[in-house]
């Protein structure tokens, strides 16, 4: 029987094919892979009625990050209420009006993010979330692996190690980066997330290394999907 | 809206709490901080190698710390720490060459990688932020190559100011006023064989001063100019036909292309001459290329101490004498403010205060021919001694000075001479007071009968010090050894400095009180490396740069210079640069004292110009961060110089 599929906007369709083949294989130095740190405000913690109203990306390249290589984007969401987010984040309802269309920015993302590892802390929300934005608007979700820097930090830093502890849950941004050092920038604005997580990821990617006594590979690094 | 530069910003203000940064125009920074580069470096990890070529940026360290270790000889060597704040590999960069030393991570650090390329051209454009940077130069790492002072070498003529290597940025800083040699073309020149009349011929066509004369190489002889032929053919009666060899003023004195122009200036002053020859290399061995009159040299700047120079042999009244020393002390801060060596300074200030000297003593002995009383016959000499004799004094602090005249036949001749040379002292120190001087506390001056002698009493009391060791002995003989001739006959004076370092150099019982001196007052750094300052009395809170930094270098320098008979240099500076020239651990030793003595003295300088005061108590609180670091990096090599000379002259520790 036939069900009927609207056809893959291309868009989509070019970020697919850019992810033909791109899963990295499991000795392929880190320092060639394109890694890309993102971060995604958004009015709520539910990815299935929740919205994004910002998000921002950081490239890295080949163990650093250039700012030009920082981008930002606010979303302009016509339904964004004043709620409970909004005093975390800051965006409020007259500020995403201020954005930019959400077709147009993850267009943008797609373009940014095609063949490329992501990286985020508790990507997994983030990815969710964006899963639902591209569905609604280009019939497609995220196909990149990702890696959690929540976990990596579990596995390379005694403070934050499994316990077996039934309730032990993942270690926040901020618990991460002030046990490291790492100062908080411009905290809960997609960009400075973005950046704090990506000087975070490099961190725990330089002590890993150290660790080792190698460059790092691909299959070093704990990963979520595809 | 999308939050555009958000990190960028932060990022630039973070560079902002640092020099050069914090010297930079907002904006610029901030483009910077656009094209910066975040990398992660866990401890551990190494920056670079020694030996390693920089690439494209300079690190700024925003966390964490980082370790130079230098190999040298298969030893390993910890030459510095930076930490937040800092800049690496600008060495490197400024000078193209590979890294000295090994960069090592000891605590994770984060970098932003700036880019070399557009940060140099900023650099460029700014004037303090470069200043910064070329001290940094030094500072950086304390191992390799040296960064020359300015300061010229007492320097014999041939010789010329230059020839030492500088680096751009030091290049730059002196932009404004370097030699620029001008077309070939214009240049005058002649062989030794041609006539005076060809010569003086041509001098007019060309309407130019001087005519160089020159061998079949263009290398120059010796120069020709209206005075010479003034004094020589119609004074002396010489024939016109004569060769200009017969006539020119040898050896001429050279110059690089591109000198500064104020060290040239300096070197004209020194050897009253009114012109130099740019040479291809600075040497007469090589072709000339263009002469330069002190007129030349001026055009490049209005305010100029030469200027003075001429105001001080025109000037008679008090009042005209105050306001040209109010003038002198204006153009050195300035000078130091725009960056030049205040070391350097110290040598065109004593060049302008010698002169102040020597005036006021003509006009003084002028005045009293007038009221009957002529001066006696005899050979006399007007010293500097102490700071002044060092050629140090920038400030009008306190002066020092001695008088020496030639021994009569009689004690009655010699008692009728002093009277006159106590009344003619009396008489120039109480214009030197009305210029702005004090009287030395301690009555080191002229017009005191102890500091007023014959020769024969003088070298009497060189050899009483020399074997002498009473505290008084050695204090009087630290200010009298700084003698340095500025009026008078300069043989007297030269004898005395020779019997001075004839009686020292071999007197190991003088050069170690004279040592035990120098390691008296330890470095006031306490074991934090945080400056000690003084706890009681009016000066709490601040420190005695003076006491606690200026002098034990001063007395290192000069207990070093007498046991290896440095004469060539008067100065504190001088002396450490020709220490340099012995080769062995005093050439390290030398070259950083140099750069310590350096760095206190713009800052006594500095802080007295800006108070008002003779700058000698510095309030840590008003030093930023990097003059903190600076002072600390100083009264390091304070302690090193001490620990050397305590080996040296084999002083016990105590």
């Amino acid at each position: 029987m036939w069900t009927f599929r609207k056809p893959l906007h291309p868009v989509a369709e070019a970020y697919r094919d850019g992810r033909a083949g791109s899963s990295p294989k499991g000795r392929t130095p880190l320092d060639v892979l394109r890694i890309v740190v993102i971060d995604a405000e958004t009015t709520g913690l539910d990815p299935s009625r929740d919205r994004l109203l910002s998000l921002a990306a950081a490239a890295l390249s080949s163990g650093s990050m250039p700012m030009a290589g920082l981008r930002s984007w606010l979303i302009y969401q016509p339904w964004a209420a004043l709620n409970d987010a909004v005093a975390v984040h800051g965006i409020t309802p007259a500020q995403t009006a201020r954005g930019e269309p959400e077709e147009k920015v993850l267009f943008e993302f797609l373009d940014l993010i095609r063949g490329a590892v992501l990286v985020g802390h508790h990507i997994g929300f983030d990815a969710a979330i964006i899963d639902q934005a591209l569905m609604r608007h280009y019939g497609t979700r995220l196909y990149n692996p990702l890696i959690d820097t929540a976990a990596l930090a579990m596995a390379e830093l005694e403070a934050f190690r499994k316990t077996g502890y039934a309730n032990q849950r993942p270690p926040g941004l901020e618990e991460v980066c002030s046990h490291c050092g790492i100062p908080m920038m411009e905290r809960h604005t997609a960009e400075g997330d973005a950046f704090t997580t990506a000087e975070l990821f490099l961190l725990l990617c330089a002590r890993r290394r150290r660790r080792l006594g190698r460059p790092l590979e691909w299959r070093d690094l704990p990963s979520l999907r595809p | 809206m999308t939050a555009k530069n958000v990190i960028p910003d932060r990022i630039a203000e973070s560079l902002r709490r640092f020099p050069p940064f914090s010297m930079l125009p907002v904006p610029a920074v901030s483009s910077l901080a656009q094209k910066a580069e975040v990398r992660v470096l866990v401890a551990g990890d190494t920056l670079w190698k020694q030996g390693d070529r920089p690439g494209e940026g300079l690190h700024f360290l925003a966390r964490g710390r980082v370790e130079y270790h230098w190999n040298a000889e298969g030893r390993n060597e910890l030459v510095d720490v930076r930490d937040v704040g800092d800049l690496l590999g600008l060495t490197a960069l400024i000078e193209s060459k590979p890294f000295r030393v090994t960069a090592t991570v000891v605590e994770d650090a984060v970098l932003y990688i700036l880019p070399w390329a557009d940060l140099r051209t900023l650099l460029d454009a700014h004037d303090t932020a470069r200043h910064y940077a070329r001290r940094h130069l030094f500072w950086a790492t304390r191992v390799g190559a040296h960064v020359p002072t300015p300061e010229p070498a007492s320097s014999s003529p041939g010789t010329g100011v230059t020839g030492r290597s500088k680096s751009i940025l030091q290049a730059h800083l002196d932009g404004a006023t370097l030699v620029e040699p001008r077309a070939p073309e214009r240049l005058l020149s002649c062989l030794p064989e041609a006539t005076v009349r060809d010569a003086a011929a041509l001098m007019i066509e060309r309407r130019v001063p001087s005519m160089l004369v020159v061998d079949e190489q263009k290398h120059p002889m010796g120069i020709v100019t209206h005075s010479n032929i003034v004094r020589r053919i119609i004074v002396d009666g010489l024939s016109v036909e004569q060769p200009v060899s017969a006539i020119m003023s040898v050896p001429v004195v050279t110059i690089a292309p591109r000198s500064s122009a104020t060290a040239a200036l300096l070197l004209m002053l020194r050897e009253r001459i009114g012109q130099v020859v740019v040479t291809e290399d600075g040497t007469a061995r090589s072709q000339a290329v263009d002469i330069c009159s002190e007129k030349d040299l001026l055009a490049h700047s209005g305010h100029h101490p030469a200027g003075l120079l001429r105001e001080i042999r025109n000037a008679r009244s008090p009042a005209r004498f105050r306001e040209i020393c109010d003038d002198i002390e204006g153009i050195a801060l300035s000078y130091l403010e725009a960056g030049i060596s205040s070391l350097f300074l110290g040598q065109i200030c004593a060049e302008l205060y010698d002169e102040l000297a020597q005036r006021l003593l003509a006009l003084e002995i002028a005045a009293l021919e007038k009221e009957g009383r002529k001066a006696p016959g005899i050979a006399w000499a007007w010293l500097s001694v102490g700071s002044d004799g060092r050629r140090e004094q920038i400030l009008r602090t306190d002066m020092d000075n001695a008088i020496v005249f030639g021994k009569g036949a009689n004690a009655e001749a010699d008692g009728a001479a002093r009277a006159y040379f106590l009344e003619l002292a009396e008489r120039v120190v109480a214009r030197l007071v009305e210029c702005g001087f004090s009287r030395c506390q301690g009555g080191v001056m002229a017009c005191n009968p102890r500091w007023c002698r014959t020769d024969e009493e003088w070298l009497a009391e060189i050899r009483a010090l020399v074997g002498g060791s009473d505290s008084d002995a050695v204090l009087r003989a630290l200010v009298l050894f700084d003698l340095r001739f500025v009026a008078g006959d300069k043989a007297l004076a030269e004898r005395l400095r020779d019997e001075i370092f004839r009686h020292a150099s071999g007197n190991d019982g003088l050069l170690q009180r004279f040592a035990s001196h120098v390691v008296e007052t330890p470095p006031p750094l306490n074991f934090f490396g945080n400056l000690i300052v003084e706890s009681r009395g009016d000066r709490e809170g601040e420190f005695d740069i003076k006491a606690r930094g200026l002098a034990p270098l001063r007395d290192a320098a000069r207990v070093l210079a007498l046991k290896h008979g440095l004469k060539a240099h008067y100065s504190t500076g001088g002396r450490l640069d020709e220490l340099r020239g012995l080769g062995g651990p005093h050439a390290e030793l030398g070259a950083l004292a140099s750069e310590a003595y350096e760095y206190m003295l713009r800052l006594r300088t500095l802080t007295g110009l800006r108070r008002k005061d003779t700058g000698r108590f510095i309030d840590p609180s008003l030093l930023n961060k990097l003059q903190r670091a600076e002072l600390a990096n100083v009264f390091d090599v304070l302690r090193m110089v001490q620990s050397h000379v305590r080996a040296e002259f084999r002083l016990s520790l105590r």
